[in-house]
């Protein structure tokens, strides 16, 4: 530096040198100072030229600054030293000066530098060196430091620590002697790799007082200009992390296990109702599928379930955030099921218990309870000695006996009744040790002293080794029963050995069966009539069934029906019975069958027949008899009456008139009808006593028609009418000649009398019939005829007259009518007004 | 005075008639041999004909004074007011009389044969009245 350069080049250095240059006398005062100190210290060099140089020293300096200037003093030799400067604003600024005592100039040249940078970094590098240190030394994890030769060069306190040993062993020995051999060989060969570049991650196991560490390891070149100078190894002990991940393991295998062990069913479902876990009992019981159904929506997999049971229940334990435990079944696998269900944050643990046999078991015993305590029956429950350890309600009711009364006893003494078979109970106690079930019906006695009849079931109750441990008894009351047999028994006795006829018969009318009395009254065996309706075998053409048709109906409405019928006998026989019929009904409101029952009332019937016949002949006699009190009243007194008024009339009028022959031949007229009548009723009473003596005969009928119409010749000839007879020559009537002809005479003779004006008059006479059902003959006639309405029940009486044009006494037809009768014959008229009359007699044969 | 006689039997209404009429010569006397010929005269004749008086007999064919009256009650049923009817028979039956006395009608009934101190109890009957 000292060739070559000029003294003003110097100066030029000095003065634009970032040093300060500056001299200073020997008393400390400056003498001079380049501009750098206007940069580093901030006072311009005039400002600082002339004061002394301590005033800028920071007192604690002061003594070496001075001490270091006395030393070049007294030595004349350069010295460094470093001194703290305030800077115009203030603050402190380190400097290293240099400097040296020239005696020929007496002055102390001085350079000074800056060092605000370097006391700066300086700093910064301790403390960071500070900071690596103390955080290398206390790191919770291993730290130490390798050679490429495996030798340790540095370790933390944490390492030493684990280890048990002081820093003074660990460095300068190689980290294998610290280790077991396995890991000093991973470690090694782990070191090697770290030379090669490369960062390498193994597990460090080291053993420490015999317990186990485990160390996440990482070991890591250190470089220093690219070249790798060491190996860093950290370790961190994850050993408590291994722990825990250990407990989870084996907790969750635990968990596992006793979630598989559990005999209930077992599935968890997360927030949204999907499944999360299933054990195989809820696979097994629920049909579910761990493969499948975890992850899967429990709802949507089950959507019959929605709002069902399930459903509410859940829901209910995930809005309350409370264990619901219900009873639900289970459509799915048909079976009831117990559930606890239990929300967690996680979602709803669920554990199910298929109680199916239970829920049933428990349903029976309920029901079987229901039925023990309820029935109407009588239950009891014994114990091997036959004593009574229990008894219904039903039991109560039909023995008049309680519980507490009953208990302690055995059935058989308290209900001991003097007529029960002794001998029976003995037999069915018998049974009852031998364990069978037996059933049998006795007569008992109540604690009223009723009696009551019992069909009791006995039922042993068996233990596993089949001994009986207990008896059930169940009466049923069946007094009603046994009394309706007796009765039935009875009536079935009185129903064979009654007189009376019976059959029972189905609802189509088919007999099922007859009794004794049946056979009697109609000769027909029970197997010739079941299966026979009785309209089939006992009815002829004289039966009258419209009695029966008209009861049917109330028959059918369960009324019983009784009416009076003529019935055939097998032998031919005519029997009339009265019948009353009892139709049968079954539960259901359904007919089932009849019960007829005949009482034989022929005799009555012919004494009713005979009375009636009495009463028509004292109704005709005293009809008789009014109509001669009529006749007697009116036509006998009417010609009197006419008499008597003339024979009155005729003093009071002039002999000489006409008048007066007048009456004189009425009164004559009426003699003579006086006359007539006395003779008719004559006639009458000849015809009524003749009655019993009548002299009849064979008539040849033709014959004595031929005789009426030879008497009336004369008038029908006047009328121009015709009169017709279709009776063969050899038709005979048993009866009385003069009757015959009267009969004719008057029929005929009516006939021209009442024949009509309009028309010719025709009539023609008929005979019908034979000589076995005697005979009929008509009489008709084209006449004027007459109203049947209006006189239907005068037109046979005596002086009854319905026409008032034309002659007539009104006998005639009472003649005809009595006539015919007296002969037991019997005569019908049918008449219509303007159209004609037909009169019909029957004769009988003989 | 318009007098009915009403008889089936001829002889009896020549012996009422002349009864009548030596009695009363001036009535005007009107026979008939049946109801039915009186029932058609009075419809057609009206209530002119109405008779005063009228003698019915009882005992005729095809309709007798029974039917004659029930006929009567309601074909003309104003002729009540108007007339007075005699049953004339020659019938002596309780039964004939008690019956009569059904018919508000009939005024009295009288046996036959008719005897003058009949009509002038007839007649008297109708001047009181």
């Amino acid at each position: 530096m000292s060739s070559g350069v000029t003294s003003p080049n110097y100066e030029r250095m000095v003065r634009y040198s970032l040093d300060i240059i500056g001299s200073i006398d020997r008393n400390g005062l400056i003498v001079y100072s380049n501009e750098a100190c206007k940069a580093i210290l901030g006072y311009s060099s005039e400002e600082v030229i002339g004061q002394h140089f301590t005033r800028y020293l920071h007192p604690d300096e002061a003594i070496s600054a001075t001490q270091a200037i006395s030393e070049t003093l007294a030595s004349g030799k350069k010295v460094n030293f470093d001194t703290s400067f305030f800077h115009k604003s203030g603050h402190v600024v380190p400097i290293r000066w240099s400097g040296f005592w020239s005696e020929e100039d007496g002055l102390i040249y001085c350079v000074g530098r800056d060092m605000t940078d370097q006391v700066e970094q300086k700093k910064l590098l301790v403390e960071r060196e500070q900071r690596f240190r103390t955080l290398f030394n206390n790191s919770p994890d291993l730290v130490f430091v390798e050679s490429r030769e495996g030798v340790i060069t540095e370790a933390n306190q944490q390492f030493l620590s684990v280890l048990g040993i002081v820093g003074t062993e660990a460095i300068g020995s190689p980290a294998s002697s610290f280790l077991s051999p396995p890991m000093a060989s991973v470690n090694e060969a782990s070191l090697q790799q770290v030379f090669l570049g490369k960062t390498v991650r193994f597990d460090l196991v080291l053993e420490h007082n015999g317990e186990k560490s485990v160390y996440d390891t990482e070991k890591l070149p250190i470089k220093v200009e690219g070249k790798i100078v060491g190996a860093q190894t950290i370790a961190r002990d994850i050993t408590p992390m291994l722990h825990s991940y250990d407990t989870i393991q084996r907790q969750a295998q635990k968990l596992n296990s006793i979630f598989e062990s559990i005999t209930d069913a077992f599935f968890v479902l997360d927030k949204d109702w999907n499944f999360a876990y299933i054990n195989s009992e809820a696979e097994r019981q629920l049909g579910l599928n761990r493969t499948y159904h975890i992850g899967r929506n429990a709802w949507q997999e089950f959507p019959s379930e929605v709002n069902g049971d399930f459903y509410k229940q859940y829901h209910r334990a995930v809005e309350t955030g409370k264990a619901v435990h219900f009873e639900a079944y289970f459509a799915g696998t048909d079976i009831w099921v117990e559930v606890k269900a239990f929300p967690s944050n996680e979602g709803l643990s669920i554990y199910f218990d298929d109680v199916s046999e239970k829920v049933r078991s428990r349903d029976e015993l309920k029901k079987l309870s229901l039925v023990a305590s309820r029935t109407t029956n009588g239950v009891i429950i014994m114990d091997r000695a036959f004593q009574i350890e229990w008894v219904n309600d039903g039991f109560t009711k039909l023995t008049g006996y309680s519980l507490a009364e009953a208990r302690g006893h055995t059935p058989f003494d308290l209900l001991y009744h003097p007529e029960g078979d002794s001998s029976t109970i003995d037999t069915i106690k018998e049974k009852m040790i031998q364990g069978k079930p037996v059933s049998f019906e006795a007569l008992r006695r109540r604690k009223d002293g009723g009696d009551v009849w019992m069909l009791v079931q006995v039922n042993p109750v068996l233990d596993d080794k089949s001994e009986v441990t207990q008896y059930v008894f169940i009466q049923s009351d069946i007094t009603e029963k046994i009394k309706t047999k007796k009765e039935l028994e009875l009536l079935s006795l009185v129903a064979s050995k009654t007189n009376n006829s019976v059959i029972i018969a189905n609802k189509d009318w088919r007999i099922e069966w007859v009794n004794e009395g049946f056979t009697r009254l109609l000769g027909y065996s029970l197997e010739e009539a079941v299966g026979k309706r009785p309209s089939e075998f006992l009815h002829n053409h004289k039966t009258d069934s419209t009695a029966f048709n008209s009861l049917e109906g109330r028959l059918l409405q369960g009324n019983p029906i009784s009416f009076e019928v003529l019935n055939i006998t097998k032998s031919g026989e005519e029997v009339w019975v009265k019948v009353d019929i009892t139709s049968l009904f079954d539960k259901k409101g359904e007919l089932t069958r009849f019960v007829e029952v005949h009482t034989d009332i022929t005799a009555l019937k012919a004494k009713e027949e005979e009375l009636t016949q009495l009463a028509q002949d004292l109704y005709r006699q005293n009809k008789d008899l009014q109509q001669f009190t009529y006749i007697v009243s009116h036509n006998l007194r009417a010609p009197v009456a006419s008499a008597l008024g003339l024979a009155n009339l005729i003093p009071r009028i002039d002999k000489h008139t006409v008048l007066h022959d007048k009456s004189m031949v009425h009164l004559k007229e009426s003699m003579q009808r006086l006359d007539t009548v006395l003779r008719d009723l004559n006639t009458i009473l000849s015809i009524r006593d003749s009655k019993t003596s009548l002299e009849k005969e064979d008539i040849n009928l033709k014959l004595v028609i031929e005789q009426a119409l030879s008497s009336l010749q004369e008038q029908i000839i006047k009328c121009g009418g015709n009169v017709t007879v279709d009776v063969t020559e050899d038709t005979f009537v048993y009866a009385n000649r003069a009757y015959m002809y009267s009969i004719f005479y008057n029929l005929l003779s009516n006939a021209i009398k009442y024949r009509s004006k309009k028309r010719i008059l025709e009539v023609h006479v008929k005979c019908e019939g034979s000589a076995e059902k005697g005979t009929l003959i008509a009489i008709s006639d084209n006449g004027s005829g007459f109203d049947m309405d209006k006189v239907k029940d005068q037109v046979f009486m005596l002086y009854k007259r319905f026409h008032t044009d034309r002659e007539g006494r009104g006998i005639g037809l009472y003649l005809v009518k009595t006539h015919i009768e007296a002969m037991d014959g019997h005569i019908e008229v049918n008449s219509q007004p303007d159209k004609g009359t037909t009169f019909n007699i029957y004769l009988h044969k003989n | 005075m318009k007098i009915y006689i009403i008889d089936d039997d001829h002889l009896s209404i020549f012996l009422t008639e002349n009864m009548l009429l030596l009695e009363y010569p001036t009535l005007e006397i009107r026979t008939y041999l049946s109801a039915h010929e009186v029932l058609s005269a009075l419809g057609t004749e009206g209530s002119d004909s109405y008779p005063d008086i009228v003698f019915l007999d009882l005992n005729m064919p095809a309709m007798d004074g029974w039917g004659f009256l029930d006929e009567l009650k309601q074909l003309h049923p104003e002729i009540k007011n108007r007339c007075r009817i005699f049953v004339l028979t020659s019938s002596l039956s309780l039964a004939d009389s008690e019956r009569s006395k059904d018919y508000a009608i009939v005024s009295g009934l009288i046996h036959k044969p008719l005897h003058q101190l009949d009509i002038k109890l007839v007649f008297q009957q109708k001047t009181i009245n």
